[in-house]
């Protein structure tokens, strides 16, 4: 499964330099760095979702 | 405890796997910024259509990590990485060769192909199968290599580039790494545990531990519909997103505010940065933690980096260097965590090897 991860992750990545340029040019500095923010934090939102799923469906 | 003659092998595939990464990260990851600064400054192209092949280089090695653990059931984990090793290298030369645009995209085809089997999941594949409960700290070492590409090849890459060619450097770099890594690769890390009669950890074999070190086919099907998966894969995915999205743009926006040569040594600061956070975790991670909550806390310190950034107005160099240390802390964390992560919640959920 982990390679299934990274090249999901890489696929993702490939275009993350294109469109942080793209916010960046339309936008500005701050804009690029408030996308980092958000992204970000729907990242950690991923991991705590996976975390309450394990924790508590075994229960049922 | 551990009763082989021969000592264990596991601690030489973790450093063969750290000098593999500096080579895949160094030519395959932190090669194509420079390359692209080659290319529009030699060839007169574009910045858009070389960042278009960077996109397609990344594409195509996308494809191949899918069926990576194939590859590596079919032919075997040396062979793979020595053939990696050669697209990789023809690939550098195609880069630098290209004179016309279509060239410069097949040549993406064999670096991205190429740097895939020196990269994240290969790394992972070389050291799973010689680590269960120590995994975390040996991943963390061979991962370290990744940072070290940076640190090494990317000034290198600019020394070469300027003072031989692009050309020349190419070659020069591709056959070290041929020399090298084909090395590594075939007397090093392709040895498994039970070709030397040794099991996980260097200790006496478990039925637990002697099950984590075997292969397993992929149901990549089944992953999808898990939602623990699904969101393991959403978060590693987010999470590199953000953060090579800023990295691409890092520099240009500190060198500004730093000057060339400040911005250079900062921007140097958030790779050992990224070291410092990758073995902190890896050494402090207790067995049985939620990896889930150390990945997030991870981001937390990148994400109070950037806010300082932000802060800072890009003014100021020590606001500007508290925020790319932050930053940096978690560069590392984002690449390693995950497979920890996989290790942790599937060995015990599902049959054994799909954790690799």
């Amino acid at each position: 499964m982990v390679p299934l991860i990274v090249a999901s992750a890489q696929a993702a990545y490939a275009f993350a330099p294109a469109v942080f340029g793209l916010v960046r040019e339309v936008g500005g500095v701050t804009p690029m760095l408030v996308l980092t923010l958000v992204v970000q934090g729907l990242a950690v939102a991923a991991f705590m979702l996976g975390r309450r799923r394990l924790h508590h469906s075994p229960v049922r | 405890m551990h009763t082989s003659p021969r000592p264990f092998h596991g601690w030489r595939v973790v450093a063969g796997a750290f000098v593999i990464a500096v080579f895949g990260w160094g030519l395959g990851f932190y090669g194509p910024p420079i390359y692209l600064h080659a290319l529009t400054d030699q060839r007169g192209w574009s910045v858009g259509l070389v960042s278009g092949a960077t996109t397609l280089h990344y594409l195509s090695g996308a494809a191949l990590i899918a069926v990576l653990p194939r590859l590596y059931a079919r032919f075997g984990l040396g062979r793979v990485t020595r053939l990696g090793t050669l697209a990789l290298a023809l690939g550098l030369v195609g880069w630098a060769a290209a004179q016309a645009p279509w060239q410069l995209f097949v040549a993406t085809l064999f670096t991205g192909c190429g740097w895939v089997t020196l990269g994240a999941a290969a790394i992972n594949a070389m050291v799973a199968p010689w680590f269960a409960r120590l995994r975390p700290r040996a991943l963390s070492m061979a991962y370290n290599g990744a940072s070290v590409g940076g640190i090494v090849f990317a000034p290198l890459w600019v020394f070469l580039i300027e003072r031989f060619g692009f050309l020349a450097a190419a070659v020069v770099l591709g056959v070290a790494a041929l020399v090298v890594v084909g090395g590594i690769a075939t007397r090093i890390v392709a040895v498994k545990p039970s070709e030397l009669g040794q099991f996980p950890d260097g200790e006496a074999a478990g039925p637990a531990a002697a099950a984590a070190s075997q292969g397993a086919a992929l149901p990549a099907g089944a992953l999808w519909r898990d939602r623990g998966f699904r969101t393991l894969a959403a978060a590693m995915a987010l999470g590199l997103f953000a953060q090579i999205g800023l990295v691409a743009h890092l520099y240009s926006l500190i060198a500004s505010p730093l000057g060339t040569g400040l911005a250079g040594v900062v921007a140097g600061l958030a790779t050992a940065s990224a070291i410092v956070g990758r073995t902190m975790f890896g050494w402090m991670m207790p067995a049985g933690a939620d990896r889930r909550v150390w990945a997030s806390a991870s981001y937390a310190v990148q994400a109070a980096g950037v806010v300082a950034l932000m802060a800072s107005g890009l003014e100021g160099p020590s606001a500007i260097l508290a925020g790319v240390l932050l930053f940096g802390f978690g560069i590392g964390n984002a690449t390693s965590l995950p497979p920890l992560i996989a290790q942790a919640e599937f060995v015990r959920r599902m049959p054994h090897g799909w954790c690799r």
